[in-house]
C-alpha cells in the first residue's frame, strides 16, 4: 500500500535583471500540516453546514453536485499519489524544484 | 493487451485465421507470457511494473542557444508516478463540459487534436507497457531529451 505524501521539498531562486540571485528552500511536514487542517475542517462544520447545504440546493438543478459529490474522493485521491513526484527545472537564473516525498 | 494478443485478434477479424486457430494462437503467446514471468532469463529478475515516468531535458555541454539578449541554459528533471497520472484521468473526467471545451480548444491551437473527457486508463497502460523495455532518446542542437519509465 502506497503511503501518502508526508514531506514536501520546495527550493526557488529568481534571478531579476538588476538583483543578485535570491533564493530559500522550505521543508513542509505534510504529516503535520495535513491533520491540523483536518481538525480545523472538522472544527468549522457546524459552522459552515447550513450554507453548505443551501448552496447545494441553489446548484443541484445546475448539476454542480455531482461534480462536488465525485471530485472530493477524486481530489482526495490525486493528492494521495503525489509522493514520489519531482520536478527540477532549472535556468542559467531562476530555479524550482519540487519533491514529495 | 500486448501486441502479439492485438496481432491475433486482427487476423482473426481479417479473416486470414479461422476461430479455432486464433485459440491455440492465443493460448500458446499466454503460456509464453506466463514461462517468462516465472522464470525470466538468466541472471535477471522479473520485472515489475514501472512507477514512474522519467523526462530529463540537459543541455550539451558547451553548446548554448542564443537568443538575443541572453542565453538559455535551461535544465528539466521532472518525475511523475503513474499512479498520480491514472488519478489525474480520472479528475479529467469531471471537468465540466464548458471547460472540456476550452481545454480541447487550447489544444487544438498548440496542433493538437485531443479530446481530454476520452481520455481513458487503458490508454495510459498501452503507454506504461512500450515504455517498460525502451527508453526514448532525443539528440537535439542543444539538448538531450530522455523519457524512460521506472
Amino acid at each position: 500500500m502506497k503511503c501518502p505524501p508526508m514531506i514536501v521539498s520546495l527550493k526557488f531562486r529568481c534571478d531579476k535583471e538588476d538583483e543578485d540571485g535570491r533564493g530559500f528552500g522550505l521543508w513542509l511536514p505534510l504529516f503535520i500540516i495535513a491533520p491540523v487542517i483536518l481538525l480545523i475542517l472538522l472544527a468549522l462544520c457546524p459552522v459552515a453546514l447550513p450554507f453548505i447545504l443551501i448552496s447545494l440546493i441553489i446548484t443541484w438543478n445546475a448539476g454542480w453536485l455531482r461534480y462536488l459529490w465525485y471530485g472530493i474522493p477524486a481530489f482526495f485521491r490525486t493528492m494521495h499519489e503525489l509522493t514520489g513526484l519531482k520536478i527540477d527545472v532549472e535556468d542559467r537564473k531562476n530555479k524550482i524544484y519540487i519533491a514529495v516525498y | 493487451m500486448s501486441e502479439n494478443r492485438k496481432k491475433i485478434l486482427q487476423m482473426l477479424a481479417d479473416g486470414k485465421i479461422n476461430v479455432d486457430e486464433a485459440q491455440r494462437l492465443l493460448a500458446l503467446v499466454n503460456s509464453e507470457t506466463e514461462g517468462e514471468n516465472r522464470t525470466g532469463s538468466v541472471g535477471q529478475k522479473t520485472k515489475s511494473a514501472p512507477r514512474y515516468m522519467h523526462v530529463i531535458v540537459e543541455p550539451k555541454p558547451g553548446v548554448s542557444r542564443e537568443n538575443g539578449k541572453h542565453d538559455h541554459h535551461g535544465k528539466v528533471n521532472v518525475r511523475v508516478p503513474f499512479g498520480l497520472i491514472r488519478a489525474g484521468i480520472k479528475l479529467a473526467t469531471l471537468i465540466p463540459s464548458d471547460a472540456a471545451e476550452h481545454v480541447d480548444k487550447a489544444f487544438k491551437e498548440k496542433g493538437f487534436s485531443f479530446n481530454i473527457r476520452r481520455l481513458k486508463e487503458e490508454d495510459l497502460e498501452e503507454l506504461v507497457t512500450a515504455l517498460q523495455d525502451s527508453e526514448i532518446n532525443v539528440d537535439t542542437e542543444y539538448e538531450l531529451i530522455r523519457i524512460n519509465a521506472e
